[in-house]
């Protein structure tokens, strides 16, 4: 019975390497030079202002050294990196318009189906482009506006150039540089005031050809005392060749509103993610990141809350699980701007079969956030000594009417446990996976069901590997 | 001419530079200073061993983050001791090092290398202070290595002038069975730069370090402190009381690090600060590196002003608020101080903080 | 000759928000009087034992509190302690690193603004902690750190006993005292009446039981905020059979 369990679940984990085959349209060329840049941003029929956006995060890129901190980005070529990939297909809001074998790479990631299910919305993008963004009618009603960043672009120039790129600059890092040089697709969503959205929206983003990049930038502006929860995915096919995602996700949350945004994030082991996420948070608004991160051969990922209204929270729930060849370097910053703030996160990892789990992170109490509280907890599991965990937090303490709390533990799973639970009748293999489950639950129960069991099924595909 | 130490304190892992935290750097302007010529105060107990000239300590035992200060002391020092404390020794007190720095004598740069035999236990204390000199310098770099079942404590207490600046580094090298208590007082000195890095290389060896510091006025320290796990077994402890008053400045890195191989073995590490002045700048990375599976690490900080349930009990005994804060500095501060024996030297210490917190 | 030790005034106070808690309250407590002083939960009980004591979470708003003629509303806490006003806390402090026995001393030499020799101080503690049938052991402990509910009983009333008090206010709002809490303060009242009959005390107490066997000259019910009625002894009595109700009609 365990052995057939063993071939669905494998069975299913090739749901994300199915390969679509010619269903590129157009692409620009490897590399990445001006004229690339301007190649792409005429396509997209950019505005001016855009245009001189990515010119100037062109030479921002150029002039930017590579981090001098976390995992060795040697592996990752520029030369090599297709920026723009623009699939044979074109947006829509009905699935059945899409090319099958595009419907069939969504179909298989379940997309519709939770759509029609659970779901307020939804935007998939397919390399470089959304190819499907559609919405209920009843959020349109309410003013709610939820589309690709090119529709937004266009009918929504004034919001998009007051807000784009304004909490992410180039100047971040490289990577932001070269996102703000490249990028292409992914969500705008507006919440009016008071609004609240009961039901998540989820941009889902596929990465589909090989040694392409994506850059999706995602911007979400909740007005004053709206709320939303945010889902998005992630996967790719897997490929011999690297490939890049540097995403950018900016969001604004206006006094007294509430946003959920949750990523699970199961690239392939060929994937380059250094994606760069970061909230806003003004007076009495709170941001609540989830974040399970799963693939990707090396991660870099930190989403950043700034609250800057008095009162305002942040609550940061992280899962990140490294398998072989793996350094997921993740984490999150906090800067707390405005008294009374306040900040939790709480950090997970597990690593097996040499996978690397990094926890970075960075809290800074400026002088002015007085009465402000944080409190971090993070766990760390090794399931061999062939992994490595490491974890490097950073506190900077500004005043002295704040309240600030760390803790860290690392380890492995104790074998009492495992003992007990074996005489009670599981396996060893079982036991374990039982126990990892129970360690994530803080982040599982965070999700809509549906996602909670996705999570659950990968934890039992990342462990199933390591019988033996 | 000029002393300078460019990203010493190295993180043992790099993170982001807006923070930081990387590394620190050090420039001293020598116009004034005068090398210490005057004898230290030697307290020697029998049956230790006190020689005048420099040991070098194998190479491999000097830690790659204190490579920069050791090459400075070996080709700078002005004091020299080589402590040897034969096997199985129990001499019945303490060594004592004192260096009084002044105004003909503040420029110091001592390397003291302890030699700890099999199965000896030893107290040795090393004193920092000055006497009437406003500037000084002073750059240690002190070696010990505990033999097998060796049981070694090492005090030093730093009370310089508060226009100086210090650079210490002390590496513990420790054998099977050996145990190194090591407590660092940085209570002095406007600029600090100081580093412990303790090697767990024997099996079922254990490893404290216990450091206290004062930061008041406009001083900034900056403490690396590292435990390596590189044994089965192993046992480590890093535990740091501090207090921030004025606008000074305390970056602690605190790392334990687990080898892979080192199975068996336990850490924790520690903070708690207590701040006293909301222009106190409080930097903390405490870093758990891991790569083997059977270990138990743990680390806890937490900072903040005292309790005010503390203070106002306190208060309504009739201390006032100047007085309640210092006595809960004092008792933040108690746990690691009962670790020295010495009542002289705890009540030294217990009225330097006492002053210090007044002043 | 008995003389005004404390006298309070028509006075308001609130938590630092702006719910008002004491409103209009009136107290005068001369040398060598016990008072008592009961009422219902949420009345202000504890409050007003903060007030005296000038907890910086309370503020006062109008009204004054006068110790020997001289008002003490802008005082801090330490100086209060210092005329001699000693608060027992229902639930005090763990102060971990501090023996009791420098804690003491330092107290002492804090209120009485020198020193007092060693031998004296040492004499005093040894003698006290007799009384109290203490182990020698307590003054070594850290100050309440890991005491039992009991013990720390013990130790409120040893610091009591030490420091040189005039009027000693009792927080024993809970009635959850046990029976041996309860034998504590009641022989700790006993040594502290003996020390010097001028000795006055506020007692804020529900239990009957411990108030049964004491010399009580004034029993005060603090109804929301305020004073609504004073007797004698019987008083208590009357509580405990009837509860409140009388004077929450008022």
């Amino acid at each position: 019975m365990e052995k057939k369990k063993t071939q669905i679940e494998e069975f299913e984990r090739n749901i994300y390497d199915i390969y679509d085959t010619d269903n590129i349209d157009y692409q620009v060329k490897r590399g990445l030079t001006e004229d690339i840049v301007t190649e792409i941003s005429k396509n997209k029929n950019d505005p001016e202002w855009m245009l001189a956006l990515r010119k100037k995060s062109l030479k921002i890129y150029n002039e930017t050294e590579l981090p001098k901190w976390g995992p060795s980005l040697h592996e990752l070529d520029m030369d090599n990196i297709v920026t723009y990939v623009r699939p044979k297909a074109v947006m829509t809001d009905d699935w059945k318009e899409l090319p099958d074998d595009i419907r069939g790479t969504f179909e298989r990631l379940g997309i519709p189906e939770a759509e029609w299910k659970s779901l307020s919305g939804v935007g998939a993008q397919y390399d470089s482009e959304v190819v499907y963004h559609s919405m209920r009618e009843q959020l349109l009603e309410q003013g709610v506006i939820y589309t690709d960043m090119e529709t937004a672009l266009r009918e929504y120039e004034d919001i998009v150039k007051e807000y784009f790129m304004k909490l992410l600059p180039a100047t971040e890092h490289k990577f932001m540089a070269l996102h703000g040089a490249v990028w292409s697709g992914g969500s705008f969503v507006y919440v009016p005031e008071g609004v609240k959205v009961n039901m998540p929206l989820q941009s889902y983003f596929r990465l589909n050809a090989p040694g392409a990049g994506q850059f999706e930038h995602t911007l979400i502006i909740c007005e004053k005392n709206s709320s939303l929860h945010f889902i998005e995915g992630c996967s790719a096919p897997r490929h011999n060749t690297i490939n890049l995602h540097a995403g950018g996700v900016e969001l604004y949350i206006k006094e007294g509103a509430t946003l959920r945004y949750s990523t699970i994030e199961n690239w392939s082991k060929n994937m380059l993610n250094l994606n760069t996420k970061r909230a806003l948070v003004e007076k009495d608004a709170k941001i609540e990141w989830v974040s399970g991160t799963f693939g990707s051969h090396i991660t870099m990922l930190y989403p950043m809350s700034i609250l800057k209204g008095e009162n305002a929270k942040s609550e940061f729930t992280g899962v990140s699980f490294a398998s072989s060849n793996q350094y997921l370097d993740t984490g999150s910053k906090v800067v707390h701007a405005a008294p009374n703030t306040s900040s939790t996160i709480s950090s997970k990892s597990i690593s097996k079969n040499g996978g690397n789990a990094t926890y970075r992170s960075s809290v800074t109490i400026m002088p002015q956030a007085k009465n402000s509280k944080c409190s971090v907890i993070c766990e760390s599991l090794m399931l061999d000594d062939k992994s490595r965990s490491d974890t490097i937090p950073v506190m900077d303490v500004r005043n002295d009417k704040a309240d600030i709390g760390h803790e860290a533990k690392i380890g492995r799973i104790s074998e009492k446990s495992i003992y007990y639970l074996m005489t009670r009748g599981l396996s060893e293999e079982e036991a374990k996976a039982l126990i990892v489950r129970g360690f994530v639950e803080p982040v599982t129960k965070e999700l809509p069901l549906e996602y909670a069991v996705e999570m659950n099924r990968l934890i039992g595909l990342e462990l199933e590997g390591s019988i033996g | 001419m000029g002393i300078s130490f460019a990203n010493i304190n190295q993180l043992p892992v790099p993170t982001w530079n807006q923070l930081k935290i990387n590394s620190v750097s050090l420039d001293v302007a020598e116009d004034g200073l005068n090398s210490y010529s005057k004898e230290a105060k030697l307290t020697l107990p029998e049956k230790v061993q006190a020689d005048r000239f420099f040991v070098e300590p194998e190479s491999a035992k000097i830690p790659g983050s204190m490579k920069q200060n050791y090459d400075f002391v070996s080709k700078n020092h002005n004091s020299v001791f080589a402590l040897t404390i034969p096997e199985g020794a129990t001499p019945d007190s303490p060594v004592i090092i004192e260096y009084s720095l002044d105004k003909n004598n503040s420029l110091l740069n001592d390397y003291i290398y302890i030699k700890a035999e099999k199965g000896c236990e030893v107290t040795v204390i090393i004193k920092y202070g000055s006497n009437n000199c406003e500037n000084a310098f002073h750059c240690g770099f002190t070696f010990l290595e505990a033999g097998e079942n060796a049981k070694v404590k090492l005090i030093k207490v730093q009370t310089l002038s508060k226009k100086a600046n210090h650079v210490d580094a002390v590496a513990v090298w420790s054998k099977d069975r050996a145990a190194a208590d090591i407590i660092l007082n940085e209570l002095g000195s406007e600029r600090t730069a100081a580093s412990c890095n303790i090697v767990l290389k024997g099996e079922q060896s254990s490893g404290n370090l216990g450091g206290i510091y004062i930061g008041k006025n406009q001083e900034e320290m900056d403490l690396n402190y590292r435990i390596e796990f590189a044994a089965k077994e192993t046992e480590g402890e890093i535990t740091v009381r501090g207090t921030l008053a004025d606008s000074s400045k305390k970056t602690l890195k605190s790392t334990l690090d687990f080898m892979t191989g080192a199975s068996g073995s336990k850490g924790r590490e520690e903070e708690i600060v207590l701040t006293l002045s909301d222009k106190a700048v409080n930097l903390s990375a405490p870093l758990l590196l891991c790569g083997e599976d059977d270990v138990e690490g743990r680390h806890a900080t937490s900072t903040g002003r005292p309790d005010p349930g503390k203070l106002h009990y306190l208060m309504c005994r009739g201390f006032d608020r100047k007085e309640a804060e210092r006595l809960l500095v004092e008792a933040s501060f108690t746990p690691l101080l009962n670790k020295i024996e010495m009542p002289k030297i705890k009540q030294e210490i217990k009225e330097y903080i006492g002053a210090s917190i007044h002043g | 000759m008995s003389q005004t030790l404390l006298k309070i005034n028509n006075l308001y106070a609130t938590l630092e928000s702006d719910i008002e808690i004491i409103r209009g309250l009136d107290l005068n407590i001369d040398t060598g009087e016990t008072h008592v002083i009961m009422g219902p939960n949420g009345a202000g009980k504890s409050t007003l034992a903060n007030v005296i004591m000038g907890h910086p979470d309370y503020i006062v708003r109008s009204g004054s509190i006068c110790w020997q003629g001289e008002d003490i509303v802008d005082l801090a806490t330490n100086e209060r302690a210092k005329r001699g006003i000693f608060l027992s806390f229902q639930t005090p402090e763990e102060i971990d690193g501090i023996t009791m026995r420098d804690f003491l001393k330092s107290a002492k030499a804090a209120t009485d603004g020198k020193p007092m020799p060693m031998l004296a101080f040492r004499k005093q503690l040894e003698d006290t902690l007799n009384m109290l049938q203490m182990d020698k052991a307590y003054a070594d402990r850290y100050v309440n750190f890991g005491f039992s509910g009991g013990e720390k009983k013990k130790s409120e009333i040893l610091q009591l006993l030490m420091m040189d008090t005039k009027l000693a206010i009792l927080d024993e709002t809970d009635s959850g005292l046990d029976v041996d809490a309860v034998k504590t303060v009641r022989e700790g009242i006993a040594h502290y009446k003996n020390q010097d009959k001028d000795h006055s005390l506020l007692i804020i107490s529900h239990s009957t039981k411990l108030l049964r066997d004491l010399p009580v000259d004034y029993v005060h019910v603090l109804v929301n905020g305020k004073i609504v009625h004073t007797g004698g002894k019987e008083l208590i009595q009357k509580i405990d059979r009837e509860g409140f109700a009388d004077f929450l009609q008022k």
